[in-house]
């Protein structure tokens, strides 16, 4: 396998409670609309940052086993991960990273949920309900290139949405992408985070040819700053609206992010 | 505009280095694919124009800068506009010419200055001579000063050679003082005044040329002039006089050549005299240090004199019996044993009764030109060595005192004794800070904070000089030729012009222009004095460093650039 990485794999099956399920508990406690629906619908192994008082005192007591009640509400009937292939994703090492991280996310969501995926640049491309055996066989389908242009989505109150960006261009479907309530996996290279380039230097916006010449020394620290205020300012966005938020940088191990910050919280 | 040290210009096209590089650099970008110009036209859109020209606007602060210290390293100038100036022996020997006449045939319609002695006079038809006759008057004194005013003017002494005063102009300087020798058969021309200065002569009048030679047991000399020979002869007695006269006007160079291998220190006036003082330094590997050094810098008055005829003396480290070796030399000085000491090179580890010792060299050879050099003796030769190749310079370190001024915890300037001390270390140099306070020192030193003046013999009767230790100076030596300056204190010696000159060795003129008073003009026509420009580049340096300062703050640079 390519791009679902067998050391992936393996760090995930050492931890303590399931991705899956804490990739969309992460994002979801403040998404909950309290008493909407308090029917209870099946179990759910306790993960940390689970509500403390969903947990079944009577289960624990009986079998000494840690589950959640989930009610009605709490359940997905779908979902749905969404990969900006734009030309700023096929910058350096991103294009594979990115590949290796939504392989990663669909074969660990696509084990217990109904995932589609979409991969998504000038043109919108469904790739349908996934299985974990197809999962090489789309990421070897994806083209990077173009302009990230997010359509219309039907609002889907029971869909949980991921998409995996590195925001560039993105910034104007921002409004939409909190309206559908995606949860975002913000994928970016230490060039991108650190400005560490050199020298005097002609550079070309990978996506609108705009073109900007300057020296590098002198813009580096405005840049970190810059960016700094930029990222924070995306991430409070989320986390305002309750939804997950993660900044990935290619030159770390990818997993071990995603494990981090699940482990932080769900990125929050 | 003239530089006194032109050499450091060649620094110029390095200085501008940044700013080709940066503006290269400018032409031919790196052109790179970049995934957003997003946050960079964010930035880019909030900065005014001259803050996005920040960049180059600090570059060519720093050329600037560098410019400056390149210029103030070459010191530049303005030079005197006095081309010639005219000394007339005011004594009263001289009444016997007609000194007038003979000025007005040989200067013509020049534009020039002229004193008489020390008393500046206007040329006019009323100028009478007999009326201002002094009865002293110090050739040495009067020309040094007069050096020192005008560098830049060829000097033209005339006198009739009473006194000496023709063998003590030569001392002052041999480059820029002209002799006009108005009579000749009085003079007592030396064997070494012959060989080296040509001078003017009178058709007809008969020359009476002295030979002195400290070994009466018969030595062949030859006498040349402008390369025939003149006269063969054996000299038996330490004066002999010869007669002979001149058939046309014009310029004379007399060689004289004691033949055989009689060029012994027996026969021969030794040709100066090293003095070094503590024997710590005074090791092996020193002196043969100290005989390469000599050999590249220092040169004899007479021709075949090298460093073996130094006279090296090795001086004790105890306060007292240095002192006493140094009266010992004055005496032997004093004697005509030792009277061509050209030049008293003092070498000491630093140490309390270092001053002591060089205010007693100074005090009882003023007129020798000590160049003063402290260090530790594992430094102090190294540091001779960088020396050697930009002449010799004063330089003091690590001296005791009341620390005045000290940058980064490093004492740059030590007040010790009622006298200013100079450190310079080179182990802890930082460009900028060093550099820039060397100069402004090196300018502090020759601004008016010294009041500088001659000294001349009449300062002395009927008193006693005292040095800045309280202690009492022999005022009989040839005084004239110190150059002082007043302390709070006192007075010490700070330079004084060498005898001879060379290239490798003080020009009196390099050494004027160095120490130079200078910087005043004496009337709203003519300027006297050269004008340097060293202390305006330091200010202007300043302000730019400044600037730069301001720049980086403001622009937000980023602490690499």
């Amino acid at each position: 396998m390519i791009y679902l990485e067998q050391e992936a794999v393996n760090a995930v099956r050492t931890l303590k409670f399931p991705l899956d399920a804490a990739l969309l508990e992460g994002g979801s406690l403040s998404d909950r609309v309290i008493g909407s629906n308090m029917e209870f619908e099946s179990y759910a192994p306790y993960v940390p940052g689970s509500d403390p008082r969903a947990l079944d005192w009577k289960v624990l007591a009986r079998s000494g086993r840690k589950v959640t009640k989930l009610y009605g509400s709490d359940l997905r009937s779908s979902v749905e991960v969404y990969l900006d292939t734009s030309r700023s994703m096929d910058y350096k090492t991103k294009s594979a990273v990115v590949r290796k991280l939504a392989a990663f996310i669909l074969y660990f969501l696509s084990r217990h949920h109904r995932v589609k995926f979409f991969w998504i640049n000038e043109s919108f491309h469904d790739e349908g309900w996934v299985r974990s055996d197809q999962i090489e066989t789309l990421m070897q389908k994806v083209r990077f290139g173009g302009t990230f242009k997010l359509p219309v989505l039907r609002p889907q109150r029971k869909t949980t949405r991921f998409l995996i960006t590195d925001f560039w261009e993105t910034n104007e479907s921002l409004s939409l992408l909190l309206q559908n309530r995606f949860r975002i996996f913000h994928v970016l290279t230490p060039q991108e985070i650190d400005f560490n380039l050199k020298g005097y230097v002609n550079l070309i916006d990978s996506e609108n040819g705009s073109r900007i010449q300057l020296s590098v020394a002198y813009y580096r620290e405005l840049y970190a700053k810059e960016f700094e205020s930029w990222q924070s300012d995306l991430q409070t966005l989320f986390f305002e609206k309750g939804l997950w938020y993660g900044l990935i940088r290619t030159d770390r191990s990818y997993y071990t992010e995603v494990i981090r910050l699940l482990k932080q919280g769900g990125g929050k | 505009m003239s530089f006194l040290h032109p050499v450091w210009l060649w620094l110029l096209p390095l200085a501008f280095l940044p700013l080709i590089l940066s503006l290269v650099q400018r032409l031919n970008p790196v052109r790179e694919e970049f995934p957003s110009n997003q946050i960079l036209k964010k930035i880019l859109h909030r900065q005014s124009l001259i803050h996005r020209n920040g960049l180059m606007i600090h570059e060519i602060l720093k050329v600037l800068l560098l410019v400056l210290l390149v210029l103030a390293a070459a010191v530049p100038f303005l030079k005197s506009n006095v081309s010639r100036v005219v000394v007339v022996d005011p004594t009263l020997s001289m009444t016997r010419f007609a000194v007038k006449k003979e000025l007005k045939k040989r200067l013509g319609n020049q534009e020039c200055r002229f004193y008489l002695g020390s008393s500046p006079v206007k040329w006019s038809d009323n100028w009478d001579f007999t009326r201002f006759y002094a009865q002293h008057f110090n050739a040495s004194a009067v020309l040094q000063s007069i050096l020192q005013r005008y560098t830049h003017s060829k000097i033209l002494f005339v006198t009739d050679g009473q006194k000496q005063h023709f063998h003590k102009a030569l001392n002052v300087s041999t480059n820029r003082i002209e002799m006009l020798v108005l009579t000749t058969n009085l003079t007592n021309a030396t064997l070494m005044d012959f060989q080296i200065e040509p001078h003017a002569v009178i058709v007809g009048e008969s020359f009476n040329l002295s030979v002195h030679v400290r070994n009466a047991n018969g030595l062949p000399l030859k006498i040349q002039i402008n390369g025939r020979p003149l006269f063969s002869r054996i000299i038996r007695h330490s004066v002999e006089h010869f007669d002979f006269s001149l058939d046309e006007a014009g310029i004379y160079r007399f060689d004289a050549q004691i033949l055989g291998d009689e060029w012994k220190a027996d026969n021969i006036r030794t040709a100066f005299a090293v003095v070094v003082l503590r024997p710590s330094v005074a090791t092996s590997h020193g002196l043969a240090m100290f005989h390469k050094m000599l050999e590249s810098v220092l040169v004899s008055p007479l021709p075949r004199a090298s460093v073996e005829n130094a006279n090296i003396r090795i001086i004790g480290s105890d306060d007292a019996p240095g002192v006493l070796q140094i009266n010992s030399l004055h005496n032997d000085v004093q004697d005509g044993l030792n009277e061509q000491i050209s030049l008293n090179l003092i070498v000491s580890e630093e140490s309390g009764s270092f001053t002591r010792l060089m205010h007693s060299v100074t005090g009882v050879f003023p007129q020798y030109a000590p160049q003063v050099i402290v260090g530790q003796p594992k430094s102090v030769f190294p540091v001779l060595n960088h020396f050697k190749e930009v002449k010799w310079s004063v330089l003091y370190r690590k001296m005791p005192g009341e620390v005045l001024l000290s940058i980064r915890g490093v004492p740059v300037l030590t007040k010790f004794r009622g006298m200013f001390w100079l450190n310079v270390d080179f182990s802890r140099f930082r460009w900028k800070q060093n550099v820039l306070a060397y100069l402004l020192l090196h300018e502090w030193f020759r601004s008016s904070v010294w009041q500088e003046r001659v000294m001349s013999e009449n300062d002395f009767e009927g008193q006693d000089f005292l040095n800045v230790d309280g202690e009492m100076m022999n005022p009989d030596m040839n005084v004239g030729r110190r150059v002082y300056r007043e302390s709070e204190k006192g007075r010490f010696l700070v330079h004084n012009v060498p005898l001879q000159e060379s290239g490798d060795c003080y020009s009196a003129d390099w050494l004027l222009k160095w120490s130079g008073g200078t910087l005043y003009k004496e009337d709203g026509k003519t300027r006297n004095k050269p004008y340097f420009f060293n202390r305006t580049l330091i200010v202007l340096m300043f302000i730019l460093l400044l600037l730069e300062a301001w720049v980086r703050k403001w622009f937000s640079f980023p602490s690499h650039l």
